[in-house]
């Protein structure tokens, strides 16, 4: 950019980056970015400003650009004269500028105040300088107030940004200013003293002079004891009434209460504010008594900053904690729910600082606060997203920091009355309704804290429902009031029923409908054991048979709560159960698929595979509050049992099946879907028309198995999946075994299996599973019964053993069987006895089909065991004795003998 | 959009809040997915339609990156409202708030100013909503937003509208053309479950949306 730019160009530019198009904006900013990089702008800015006529823009963007080369620290493109000359010249314009525009003088105050820090290297109490130059004339005043604040603000903005940092390391601006502090406060005082009258000029005067000693509190120069005399802190006390002086004074006391936080350096402050207490309680009362907003915002914000900053001195239960309690309740009632809500933070504050103190003091300090629940109980205003907003994210949270201190029951006893006095009320109010939300809001908040022994308040609660006011929202309210305790009706079945009717006579198309369905989701997922109990179990089959006739959305919630509750039907009548449940779909279903309606096909997949769904999951969920081999065990059972129930009827839904099956693993690798695979699998796997899509669905299960292992670890930490992926694979060598060997589904899980074995992997039924799935292999005697079958499964695995594949843990290609027998020799010097047995029987049958390879194949796979663990001794005899062992039993003596060899090395 | 009301609106935040996928989830914006910083300022005319007739916000998207910076505040001056944006899982665009906020108030003043969080798709979040406590304070309206979604896209402007017009009970008649919204994963597990999905794809099996069993 040219050095020779004229404040024409400058202006043009600046007309353009506000008031063009958008390339001309875009041109513009790239165009004044450059321009302020440079070392001419500081000349071309001089000029700027001084010329008359100028609009606001223009203005405010050559001040704004000052401020910036100075942050930027283009100070330096200025030789020592200039750089000196600039803080002249910047008061000259903030002189000029001190009527206005605002926004041109602040920006050049700022500019200041980013030049006093840099000066303050060379020479200090520029500050002091400044209000002895301007702090004599009334007409400099105003501007030298404002000056002083922004200096004040930009000091403390810097420390913030340096809090780390050591005292020697902190920015000049903040040094120059803790310097400064006493000086200035002594400047605002006496500014404050030549303010007579109530004039406005004269109120201006003391909110800029409240505002400006405010912002040089932070620096700490002055004592509590000497701050407390301040007359500006006793003038801001009443000031907080008047609707010009508020903010300022609101501002002053809020930080007053913030620098006193500290004890007991605060102490004088805290007992002058605390002193105030009465006074600010009439405050309050008149600002709700004449609804005053701007009363009502300023006070609140003043007592809840004490709250705040004095929360750890309130949890100790100090005489003015109940005081202060008391009277943030009251600000906490303020209808204008804006302001209400500056109070919800305070019960968070207190609650954390509670922590740090006995029970016995807290119990002290919870006495006073029966009060802000009550007020908490906000009664529903609308239907509007900024309500229910307010509610679901501040309230909900303000409710719950009350229960954590008061604990639920005692809140639940303060609730009651309330909500039975606005049941009441509904009789002669029409309008009494919205009290009843009100309060029910609040217990669906408090229900799930409640102890499900709890047997006084919930009763009585709970038993309300026949005399709520039939109104959609209330309804609605009790429908999930009723689902937040269903953990207590799952410890108080018999107050189950009529709540489990109330909740079902909202199902129906509407918001009610929703909330009824979700609620009895959860319902079916908490109590299931007493949802599955015949009479309860009767109503949700009704539900089940006109499930049609509701919306989507809720078929989904219902289906998978009754899965969850069908999972809980004893073992010997789920299988009939589930034909009941299943048939109606698959009927349907299979009608559909011939005359092609695909919508209907899904939707009734849809539906078995919600209730699938619901019913792993409630085994997975179930498994989580008992025992951890809980969950294969309830998981197995229930998918057993559906793929059972269902039986050759799924065919039709095998396809669908895999597809959903193989996207829920891919989304959520869990072993309890592989299980239920491998039923699928071992049904329809003696079919030969489903081999197929068996095959491929296994490949893609497979391949996501694999990502699951990309590490060692992998395999020790999810040895259920180990097991599981190595049983479906054992069955599907077992269904279709030639399809196996023949495609990459048996050299991956070949592969997998050893390098498995060379993990950290101990899980006995994990090892198992992957050594009974080469047991297999070698065997290949699923198609015993068909003689010429079984001979060319045979010799399929043969020509799948010999055949090369990747070598162990990375190293050159073998034979697979080689590598298999390596890993098996590894896994008997390194696994637990488990692996005895069954390598015993590999190496049997091994002999038996293939006893060259064999031999060979024993003697790489144990020449690769470390001498360290297996002498070379009994390596030699463990060789020796092999081919002598002509049975199972004696197979199993030399391998066990191996076994021992290595445990005694 | 001629002859509409017009106003100019200042976005700002840290670098990567999300301002600019915010901006331009409206009617012409592509999701960005790639994270590229914004240089100085973009300005994006919105048009909605109120029940009191269109009008046009200038969204002037600022560079949140203090190396890209720009004029800064040097943007502000003629805003009449504000969206100060920040993102819920990361602590340290939260803290920078009042920053951003007593910039603005000081070039712009008593300007109607709305507080975002956004990102709150994501379910690492950082900042719980009982930590956001500055808009009570400072008496601005606040809103959970997330641009990858569209959730709450139109409340920010709506209230904004509200104060602009004078009229509480102004609404929006239509609602703005939105890009599509994304799933609320992030971009990494975006990327695998992609990659997850087309693996799955090569496996023939018919087609089903539904992933659930």
């Amino acid at each position: 950019m040219s050095a020779q730019i004229t404040t024409e160009q400058v202006w043009q530019q600046v007309q353009l980056l506000y008031h063009g198009h958008d390339k001309q904006i875009a041109d513009a900013d790239r165009w004044l970015k450059d321009y302020q990089r440079t070392e001419g702008a500081w000349a071309s800015l001089e000029q700027l400003l001084h010329t008359e006529g100028l609009n606001e823009e223009t203005l405010f963007f050559a001040a704004n650009t000052l401020k910036s080369k100075i942050v930027r620290g283009d100070l330096e493109q200025l030789d020592a004269k200039a750089q000196e000359a600039l803080g002249g010249s910047l008061m000259a314009h903030i002189y000029k500028f001190r009527n206005g525009p605002m926004t041109v003088r602040k920006q050049l105050c700022l500019a200041f105040s980013s030049y006093a820090g840099e000066f303050d290297k060379i020479r200090s109490n520029i500050v002091e300088e400044v209000c002895k130059a301007m702090g004599s004339s009334p007409d400099t005043m105003p501007v030298l107030l404002d000056l002083l604040t922004l200096l004040g603000e930009e000091a403390a903005r810097v420390q913030e940004d340096s809090i780390d940092l050591p005292p020697d390391q902190h920015h000049h601006l903040y040094t120059s200013a803790c310097q400064s502090a006493l000086a200035v406060l002594n400047f605002t005082h006496q500014c404050f003293s030549s303010l007579q009258g109530d004039g406005a000029q004269a109120k201006q005067g003391k909110g800029q002079v409240m505002t400006c000693f405010c912002r040089w509190l932070r620096f700490g120069t002055v004592p509590a004891e000497q701050m407390v005399q301040s007359p500006i802190v006793h003038a801001a006390l009443p000031a907080i009434q008047d609707a010009d002086l508020c903010e300022a004074a609101s501002d002053l006391l809020c930080e007053l209460a913030y620098i006193s936080r500290e004890m007991p350096k605060g102490l004088p402050i805290f007992q002058m504010l605390t002193a105030a207490l009465e006074t600010f309680e009439g405050l309050v009362k008149k600002a709700l008594h004449e609804e005053d907003d701007i009363l009502g915002r300023s006070i609140t914000r003043v007592v809840v900053e004490m709250g705040e900053s004095y929360a750890p001195i309130l949890a100790q239960a100090s005489p003015d904690a109940v005081r202060m309690i008391n009277l943030i309740c009251l600000c906490a009632s303020n209808p204008d729910r804006r302001i209400a809500s500056i109070t919800f933070g305070f019960w968070y504050r207190l609650s954390e600082a509670m922590k740090d103190f006995p029970q016995d003091t807290r119990l002290k300090c919870v006495e006073a606060m029966d009060a802000p629940l009550s007020q908490l109980m906000i009664v529903l205003e609308n239907e509007q997203d900024e309500f229910r907003n307010f509610r679901l994210e501040a309230l909900f949270d303000a409710v719950l920091d009350l229960c954590s201190m008061l604990g639920s029951l005692r809140c639940l006893k303060i609730v009651l009355p309330e909500l039975q006095k606005s049941v009441q009320s509904c009789s002669w109010n029409e309008d009494g309704w919205r009290a009843v939300e009100g309060c029910l809001f609040t217990v669906r908040v408090l229900a799930r804290h409640v102890s499900t022994d709890e047997n006084e308040v919930v009763p009585a609660l709970l038993s309300l429902y026949t005399h709520l006011p039939e109104h959609q929202r209330v309804r609605q309210a009790f429908t999930v009031v009723i689902a937040k305790f269903s953990p207590w009706l799952n410890s108080h079945p018999e107050a189950l029923r009529p709540l489990l009717e109330y909740v079902v006579r909202g199902l129906g198309p509407s918001k009610t409908g929703t909330l009824a369905a979700e609620s009895l989701q959860e319902l079916c997922d908490d109590c299931a054991e007493h949802m599955a109990g015949n009479a309860n179990l009767e109503g949700l089959m009704q539900i089940y048979n006109n499930i049609d006739s509701l919306e989507l959305p809720q078929q989904e919630k219902i289906l998978e709560g009754f899965g969850a509750v069908l999972a809980r039907i004893p073992s010997e009548q789920i299988a009939h159960m589930l034909s009941i449940v299943s048939s109606p779909p698959i009927r349907d279903g299979m009608a559909a698929l011939e005359r092609h309606d695909k919508t209907r096909v899904s939707m009734q997949i849809k539906k078995l595979k919600t209730l699938l769904k619901g019913g792993v999951s409630a085994c997975d969920d179930r498994s989580g509050r008992r025992k951890s081999c809980d969950k294969e065990v309830l998981a197995k059972a229930w998918a057993a049992s559906f793929a059972n129930a269902i039986g050759l009827e799924f065919k039709a839904f095998l396809s669908p099946f895999a597809t959903s099956a193989v996207n829920a693993y891919i989304k959520h690798p869990l072993s309890c879907i592989l299980y239920a695979v491998t039923t699928v699998v071992s049904f329809f796997g003696k079919y030969q028309e489903f081999v197929g899509p068996l095959s491929e669905m296994l490949a893609a299960l497979s391949a996501r198995t694999f990502q699951v292992f990309s590490s060692g670890e992998a395999f020790v930490n999810s040895p259920d999946i180990v097991t599981e992926y190595f049983e479906m694979m054992e069955r599907a060598v077992r269904r279709f075994p030639q399809v196996v060997y023949n495609s990459p589904l048996g050299e991956n899980a070949l592969s997998c299996g050893v390098a498995s074995l060379y993990t950290k992997l101990e899980h006995r039924e994990a090892i198992r599973a992957i050594l009974s799935f080469f047991e297999n292999v070698v065997l290949s005697d699923a198609n015993k019964e068909n003689h010429e079958l079984c001979r060319a499964d045979r010799e399929a695995a043969m020509i799948f053993l010999v055949g090369q594949g990747p070598g162990p843990c990375g190293t050159s290609p073998q034979p697979r069987g080689q590598s298999m027998v390596q890993a098996l020799m590894y896994a008997i010097t390194t696994k637990p006895s488990v692996v005895v047995e069954p390598v015993a029987t590999i190496l049997y049958d091994l002999g038996r089909f293939m006893p060259n390879q064999r031999m060979e194949w024993v003697m790489a796979g144990i020449a690769v065991v470390p001498g360290n663990i297996l002498s070379q001794s009994a390596k030699d005899m463990f060789v020796k004795d092999l081919p002598n062992a002509r049975d199972i039993p004696a197979l199993k003596g030399i391998v066990r003998q191996l076994y021992r060899n290595c445990k005694t090395s | 959009m001629e002859g509409a009301p017009q106003f100019k609106l200042l976005l700002v935040g840290d670098g990567g809040v999300g301002k600019t996928t915010f901006v331009k989830r409206h009617l012409t914006g592509e999701f960005e997915k790639k994270y590229i910083a914004t240089v100085g300022v973009e300005v994006h005319p919105l048009l909605f339609h109120t029940n009191r007739g269109p009008l046009v916000f200038n969204v002037w998207d600022t560079a949140g990156q203090e190396k890209f910076g720009g004029l800064r505040d040097g943007y502000y001056i003629q805003g009449n409202c504000a969206i100060i944006m920040f993102d819920v899982t990361a602590r340290m665009t939260y803290k920078n708030v009042p920053n951003w906020h007593r910039d603005i108030v000081r070039v712009c003043e008593t300007i109607p100013i709305v507080l975002c969080g956004n990102k709150v798709d994501v379910k690492d979040r950082k900042v719980k909503t009982k930590q956001i406590n500055f808009h009570r304070k400072k008496n601005l309206q606040y809103y959970e937003i997330s641009a990858r979604s569209n959730y709450q896209f139109e409340k920010p402007f709506q209230w904004l509208a509200k104060k602009l017009v004078g009229d509480p009970n102004l609404y929006f008649v239509e609602s703005p053309a939105l890009a599509p919204p994304e799933v609320a994963i992030d971009e990494g597990m975006m990327r695998q479950y992609t990659l997850q999905l087309e693996e799955a794809n090569q496996i023939a099996l018919p087609d089903e949306d539904d992933s659930d069993l």
